[in-house]
């Protein structure tokens, strides 16, 4: 057991079928198609500098210094005692990890909870039909994420960390504090939960970071598919949600950007998500 | 090799020694290359004074092996100094620290630069080896190090205006000897790619009460770590905490000109 448990909960989503993509947005989401996706859970919010922390103090040895990114803006350095998270950062969401990273906190959590991997880091598979945490598929979080804006209408300007976010919003930045050594006036993350709940009880969906989901990046293809999870092969990954540096009107539940998945950066973090 | 003796066995290394593509080998005393007094061009000034140059700074980057000698006549082997370094227990990256808590040399890697060395025993280095050869050394300030890659002209990266990933930055998982890559004009080698390096200037935001000192120092670049072209450029400057001991931040120190150099 941890000594803390992670700041994030975990909110089920029943199985569905949905349209996953848009025909009014760039060639990344077309064609719309339909997708049927089973149950699942996704963490609120988006893991913290603190959660991650607990993982770099707990297993050091899962991730090597070309995963994570100790330099400035960071919420986590790297001392002669080993990572340390820096003073008042620990609400932040975590950035600068790679996706694998990501899926060896995923993998780390699993084994704390008594649950089976999904990752292996070593020959860069996964196996989806473990019960263990990992990363949404980007199906499941354009789902959820349908759900956190039923009516279509996006976040307003103080509700969302986007390029045009309002002044209050902006207060919440990282820079405002010196958190990271992020700069006042500069774009920032805003903390994990920092901002309103969307309709389904997530934070920071649209804005704050990209969040790195499961699937290999590439087209979509003709035809209904169950539970899809990206591409067969290549090195980049979907991320999902838009940041603290993207326009808000490219954000939104079916807009999707690639990141190649050994990038860390300010810009990327990640929400943990498993079946239910 | 041929090139000036310092006071104190250091070597000067004039850039046409260079020509005969020799590489300098790691040594206990760095080898250091002159940086003549020039002008700036007008592409490559910004806010910098439009002369620069007229001091020496070593061709390589420190490395594990010359960092040992300082250890060791330090006295520093087995006396944990987390404000100077910290060295992984891991084998690879030529020093590491025994369950023990004592620093270990592997001698098969001594040539690799030194890394996991925070800013302060960056700082603390240069000025033992400025005490060893008689002379007043100590880290390039940002500006310094961005001249001294560039040269006048204000080359992107060390070696002209391509990206050459297969020289600068080829896929790694730790650091790689000293001294692979092609010198440049000056006859420096390493400066873009590999490990970043620790310049003097510290992260600094201004607040009501003027400057406000936030705790990270100037690192140039890029390293084996990082994949964008632009961030190696010899203009780009990302910072760091200046406790960090990582990997892949190392560090390459200057010295004054004791030369009259024709400008």
């Amino acid at each position: 057991m941890l000594a803390e448990q992670p700041a994030f909960s975990m909110t089920e989503f029943r199985g569905r079928r949905l349209t996953v993509g848009s025909a009014n947005l760039t060639t990344r989401e077309q064609p719309p198609h339909e997708v049927e996706i089973d149950s699942f859970c996704l963490a609120d919010r988006c893991v913290s500098a603190a959660d991650f922390h607990a993982f770099l103090r707990d297993a050091p040895g899962d991730l090597d210094h070309t995963m994570i990114d100790c330099i400035d803006p960071c919420f986590i350095v790297h001392r002669a005692g080993g990572f340390q998270l820096r003073r008042g950062c620990g609400q932040y969401p975590m950035i600068q990890i790679s996706f694998w990273a990501a899926a060896a906190y995923c993998n780390w959590l699993s084994r704390v909870e008594g649950l089976r991997p999904v990752y292996d880091l070593g020959s860069r598979c996964a196996d989806l039909d473990a019960d263990g945490n990992r990363l949404p598929t980007e199906a499941e979080w354009e789902a959820a994420c349908h759900e956190g804006y039923p009516d279509g209408a996006g976040p307003g300007p103080d509700s969302c960390n986007s390029a045009d976010a309002g002044p209050t919003c902006r207060k919440l930045r990282a820079g405002e504090t010196l958190s990271g050594n992020f700069l006042p006036g500069h774009p920032a993350p805003v903390p994990a939960a920092g901002l309103p709940a969307d309709a389904a009880g997530l934070y920071e969906m649209l804005g704050n970071l990209r969040e790195w989901c499961h699937d290999r990046f590439g087209p979509y293809g003709p035809g209904t598919r169950r539970n899809p999870s990206g591409a067969p092969r290549g090195t980049f990954r979907v991320v999902r949600g838009g940041s603290f540096i993207d326009p808000v009107d490219i954000l939104g539940p079916a807009s999707r950007m690639a990141a190649y998945e050994d990038t860390k950066c300010e810009v990327y973090g990640f929400r943990v998500a498993r079946l239910c | 090799m041929r090139g000036l003796r310092l006071p104190g066995g250091a070597s000067l290394l004039r850039a046409d020694d260079t020509a005969d593509g020799s590489t300098p080998m790691a040594d206990d005393n760095p080898v250091f290359a002159e940086i003549p007094l020039g002008p700036l061009s007008a592409a490559s000034r910004g806010e910098e004074p439009a002369r620069a140059g007229g001091y020496l700074l070593a061709v390589v980057p420190t490395t594990a092996g010359q960092y040992w000698h300082y250890l060791v006549d330090q006295g520093l082997r087995r006396v944990p100094a987390p404000r100077l370094h910290g060295f992984l227990a891991a084998a690879g990256t030529g020093l590491r620290t025994t369950p023990e808590g004592v620093i270990v040399l592997d001698e098969q890697w001594a040539a690799l630069p030194v890394t996991c060395v925070t800013w302060y025993g960056a700082v603390a280095y240069s000025e033992w080896l400025g005490s060893r050869i008689g002379m007043t050394c100590r880290l390039p300030s940002a500006a310094e190090w961005q001249y001294a890659a560039a040269g006048a002209a204000g080359l992107r990266w060390a070696l002209g205006d391509d990206f050459d990933r297969k020289t600068y930055a080829p896929t790694a998982t730790g650091p790689r000897p000293v001294g692979g890559t092609p010198a440049n004009a000056f006859g420096l080698r390493d400066m873009t790619g590999n490990v970043f390096e620790w310049c003097a200037d510290p992260l600094v935001t201004d607040d009501a009460s003027g400057h406000v000192a936030l705790g990270s120092r100037v690192i140039k670049g890029g390293a084996y770590t990082v994949r964008n072209p632009e961030s190696f450029e010899n203009a780009t400057a990302f910072t760091a905490d200046e406790l960090s001991t990582v990997p892949y931040i190392g560090f390459r120190v200057l010295c004054p000109s004791p030369i009259q150099v024709p400008s």
